[in-house]
């Protein structure tokens, strides 16, 4: 139900991709293409939730280490899988490479592909910043853009386009954030090679860095902290991280402040850089036709430059979610955003492929009682998080009463919770046994389909190896959701759906929250 | 045996109305075309890096075969595919059929010029994908009650859709672009003509415009061209042809758009304070009579958005206190008959800097000096400049059509927007584009044109500086006035 002009998709003269709501392309027109994004209509009906997503909008993180709080108890332990021949070619593609100071490169191989993309992460940084530094890493990650100390300024940037590339700055979870560059096989090493030595030297440290170029960098940082803010999404998702997630580092603000972006200068995001900025920080994914043991050879002397800046970072344990209403008044919005976190099974558990079984089904329940007989919302769908302390979320956009949708999702909650699931006849309702091998194609149809580019291959082991693990999960997911039964499913959604805590936040008018304040 | 005979009869039936092209014919490696006799296009794009296929049907169709009256079906239409039947369970048995199936994703579209069904899933269910499609497309009869519930459905949305910027933004500037036609800009149309449509009138519509020769499938993915041109067949060779609905063209916009220069604000709620846009826009050439100038627009704003380019250091050196890191853009819009260009930069907004003179600094730096010397001087850009230009239309074709769901969603825009053949043979045309080609672009298209310059701008900084605004000559667009039915 998309009801307007789509931007065409090629021949593009801006050169970036439209930028994403947590990316901004870093090669000019970041803001012109994000207001031509603004204006597209979400998909009520089509489902691109419930795999482990590559694109949720702010996934909350859950538990500080050393709070005392306990991690949620995972409800099923890892079990033995048999590998299928198709993830043994994929696992076979794939290799990964201590590069020095500790940071990590992960390369799949993908002969033929006329594109390779690359992530450079920086991992772990957001519970370290203290006060005022607030977004002060992430700036200086984009500003990698402005290529290293004694570059010509605008080179690296030019070289990118030249070469057919492009270049985005990405919020890849409260883990991580990431440079995200994409340009053919052969150009992709050099240009990753010099954002690679850019982060030991980077021209934005350098005495002769311009003011300008500082300025420009940061207003469209600055930009886009502001347009979040009129995010009901986003609203609601700060919303849920400030109140249930208060103590947990991750509530810190790695993107910045509105406040804190007017207040950094280039000494202060410099000083960041070097105090915080060490190679055990770093991840590298690369997905394309590309040589993992070259591509170590040509970024291992960066790393040797940077060096180290202290111990690896440890990936964040879980913490169960607590049951919460969080009303957030946003005057003006069109309808209610409403977000319903819960926390999920560890993601090397096969809990977590049945739960992404269980939310495709939730989908379409969602959909049915939200916009089936009755039109309550514009759209309602289902994520699931691929962090180390993985949550998964109910989102509802649009809803003309913030109380009735509400009901909706409980409704539906409880559906699934009681072992239903819509009939694949179209008589309603019916146990969802039956309907189990359906939605297990349908959740790995969306699983590919999450990873169809290299761009997209390179954001699922980049957020991989963000959450500790080695850069495999996105393949033997595929295995895992095969191996789902509907027992599996059963006993999952009733606690899932039923008696796991759940934390809403809503975002809406006054009057829409009214009814649920009393 | 009698069963079997006629079951192979039939199936030769089937087959018959497909004339194969063979792969090689249509230049684009993995990228296989065929017709149906029923007028029916099938294009099958191979690529089997993941188990998944794409099934996307397009139609020529959507605004720009409104009029007036019915302003808004299509979308109303687009709907009622989704919104079910008695027989299928209503839109319970179609979610029930996506689940049945595996679609990961589906979704239908309706803008200026096409309207377009699609889905992601399994590739070992193309198929059943095929004749999900088939089974909704099929003339059918709308019962009363769907129709009820998809009016208030799109009614609802088409509401909420207008209230955003965006929709304001792009409803003000179609009504001064398109000021002829401006329903055949408008997907959306109005709610008197959704509100009022009948069963009849929906008929007209499927009639008309929801028929095989008016339309195309595309299928892309881990696919046999070969099995997927026999499930077109089996699945659609029964779908009946109807009149070309654009035997008899549309009359095209006229352009210039505007008679004179036009100037335009928007208070922008969806733009910080301190930031505003100034955009001159134009109609463009259209790909359904003028095809040849589009690549010379596509290699235009190609050449001009190189970020270290001579357009670019000299619009930001003559307009002050642009914003951001590269804040000037062009973009051509290639569309069948409403194409616009769009040459648009970001600024500071300056208390000490009146936004009026910086719209008007910023059409003469551009159009008056740069747009005037890029025309009159060989030297603008040189042969390297060209080559780099043809190197970034390139890159970001490549970028486009990376995999097979990109790939398949492109060609059913260019399929729709122009031809299967546009698409195939864009490469070779755009290499034979030089600089005679931009500058009868440059001067056809910008120098003998007229545009429309808007502002957007934060409504707070927009109250600042209203009065010299409209001394200016800007007229104040607001959801009241945006729209072509409007005031």
């Amino acid at each position: 139900m998309i009801l307007f002009e789509k931007k065409k998709m090629s021949f593009d003269s801006s050169g970036p991709s439209i930028a994403g709501r947590r990316g901004a392309a870093l090669l000019g027109a970041a803001f012109f293409a994000l207001i031509l994004a603004a204006g597209c209509a979400s998909n009520p009906r089509g489902g691109t939730s419930a795999r482990p997503e590559a694109r949720q909008d702010r996934p909350v993180d859950v538990a500080k280490p050393g709070s005392g709080q306990q991690p949620a108890p995972s409800i099923e332990q890892p079990k033995p899988v048999p590998m299928s021949p198709w993830l043994q070619a994929a696992l076979a593609s794939l290799s990964k490479k201590d590069l020095p100071g500790g940071a990590h490169l992960v390369v799949r191989r993908t002969p033929g592909r006329p594109l390779a993309a690359a992530e450079l992460c920086i991992v772990g940084q957001a519970g370290s910043l203290q006060s005022g530094e607030d977004g002060a890493i992430a700036l200086g990650l984009a500003l990698l853009s402005r290529g290293k100390a004694g570059d010509k300024p605008g080179s690296l940037v030019h070289s990118i386009i030249a070469a057919g590339g492009k270049l985005e700055f990405k919020e890849l979870s409260y883990d991580a954030i990431a440079l995200e560059l994409v340009a053919p096989p052969a150009a992709l090493p050099g240009l990753l090679s010099a954002l690679a030595n850019a982060l030991a030297d980077p021209a934005f440290a350098s005495p002769s860095f311009s003011q300008a170029e500082f300025d420009a960098v940061m207003k469209d940082f600055r930009i886009r902290r502001l347009r979040e803010s009129r995010d009901p999404g986003l609203r609601a998702s700060d919303r849920l991280r400030s109140d249930i997630y208060r103590d947990h580092p991750y509530a810190g603000q790695p993107l910045g402040t509105e406040e804190s972006l007017l207040s950094l200068t280039c000494a202060q995001v410099a000083a960041s850089w070097k105090a915080r900025v060490g190679a055990e920080s770093i991840a590298i994914s690369v997905v394309g036709d590309l040589d993992a043991e070259a591509l170590a050879a040509v970024l291992a002397p960066a790393f040797e430059g940077l060096g180290t800046r202290g111990p690896a970072p440890v990936p964040a344990p879980a913490l169960p979610i607590k049951d919460a209403l969080l009303l957030e008044p946003m005057p003006g919005a069109q309808g209610a955003y409403i977000r319903v976190d819960f926390s999920a099974p560890d993601r090397a558990s096969q809990d977590y492929a049945v739960l992404s079984v269980a939310l495709a089904m939730l989908d379409d329940v969602l959909m049915e009682e939200l916009r089936g007989r009755e039109i309550l919302a514009y759209g309602a769908y289902t994520r699931l998080s691929f962090a180390a302390a993985p949550s998964a979320s109910i989102i509802v956009t649009r809803a003309a009463s913030a109380q009735a949708a509400k009901a909706g999702v409980e409704r539906s909650l409880a559906i699934v919770a009681g072992g239903s699931c819509l009939a694949l006849d179209g008589s309603g309702y019916a146990p969802l046994a039956a309907a189990v091998g359906s939605y297990k194609s349908r959740t790995l149809a969306r699983l590919y389909a999450g990873g169809e580019s290299a761009a997209e291959m390179a954001e699922y082991l980049a957020r991989d190896l963000a959450a500790g693990g080695d850069g495999s999960l996105w393949f033997r997911l595929a295995d895992r959701i095969n191996a789902v039964k509907a027992e599996d499913v059963l006993r999952l959604a009733r606690t899932s759906f039923g008696s796991t805590p759940k934390a809403w936040a809503i975002a809406a008018p006054p009057e829409l929250l009214a009814p649920l304040s009393k | 045996m009698k069963r079997t005979i006629l079951a192979v009869l039939c199936a030769f039936a089937l087959l018959l109305p497909i004339v194969p092209l063979a792969a090689d014919e249509t230049g684009y490696p993995g990228l296989y075309r065929y017709k149906l006799d029923n007028g029916l296009e099938l294009y099958v794009y191979r690529d089997n890096s993941l188990p998944i296929a794409r099934v996307e049907i397009c139609f020529r169709a959507g605004a720009m075969a409104q009029t007036p009256d019915t302003a808004g079906l299509f979308h109303l239409y687009e709907h009622l595919v989704f919104g079910g039947d008695a027989s299928s369970g209503g839109s319970a048995g179609v979610k029930a059929a996506l689940a049945t199936i595996g679609a990961a994703e589906w979704n239908g579209g309706t803008s200026a010029e096409r309207v377009d069904y699609w889905l992601t899933l399994p590739s070992s269910k193309v198929a059943e994908g095929l004749q999900f499609w088939a089974d909704r497309l099929r003339p059918a009869d709308f019962s009363p009650a769907d129709l009820e519930a998809a009016k208030s459905v799109v009614s609802a949305e088409v509401k909420a859709y207008e209230a955003t910027p965006e929709a304001i933004y792009q409803a003000a500037m179609d009504k001064r672009l398109f000021a002829k036609y401006p329903w055949r800009r408008d997907p959306a149309g109005t709610d008197a003509a959704i509100k009022a449509a009948t069963p009849e009138a929906m008929a007209t519509i499927r009639d008309g415009w929801f028929i095989p020769n008016n339309a195309a499938i595309i299928v892309g993915g881990d696919v046999d061209p070969e099995t997927v041109r026999a499930e077109v067949a089996s699945a659609f060779a029964g779908w009946k042809p109807g009149p070309d609905p654009w035997a008899k063209p549309n009359p095209p916009h006229p352009r210039p758009g505007v008679v004179r220069p036009t100037w335009m604000v928007y208070p922008d709620t969806s733009l910080p304070e301190g930031v505003a846009l100034v955009e001159m826009r134009y109609r463009a050439p259209d790909l359904g009579t003028d095809p040849k100038a589009s690549y010379a627009a596509d290699l235009w704003t190609a050449l001009v958005a190189d970020p270290a380019g001579r357009f670019k250091a000299a619009v930001m050196k003559g307009v002050p206190k642009l914003y951001g890191v590269d804040p000037v853009s062009a973009y051509y819009l290639s569309q069948r008959e409403g194409g616009t260009l769009s040459i648009s930069a970001y600024f500071s907004i300056d208390p000490s800097l009146p936004a009026a003179s910086r719209a008007q600094v910023f059409k003469e730096t551009a159009r008056g000096i740069e747009i005037t010397t890029m025309r009159s001087s060989p030297s603008y850009f040189s042969a390297a400049d060209y080559e780099a230009a043809r190197e970034r239309l390139e890159g970001a074709r490549r970028l486009s059509l990376e995999t097979a769901s990109a790939f398949v969603s492109s060609l059913a825009w260019w399929w729709a927007e122009a031809s299967g053949d546009y698409f195939i043979g864009y490469d070779s045309a755009l290499a034979k584009t030089g600089p005679a080609d931009v500058n009868a672009f440059i001067d056809s298209y910008i120098l003998r044109n007229l545009e429309v310059i808007a502002l957007r701008m934060n409504p707070a900084d927009y109250e600042r500086d209203k009065k010299g605004l409209a001394a200016a000559g800007f007229a104040t667009v607001n959801q009241a006035n945006a729209y072509w039915w409007q005031k």
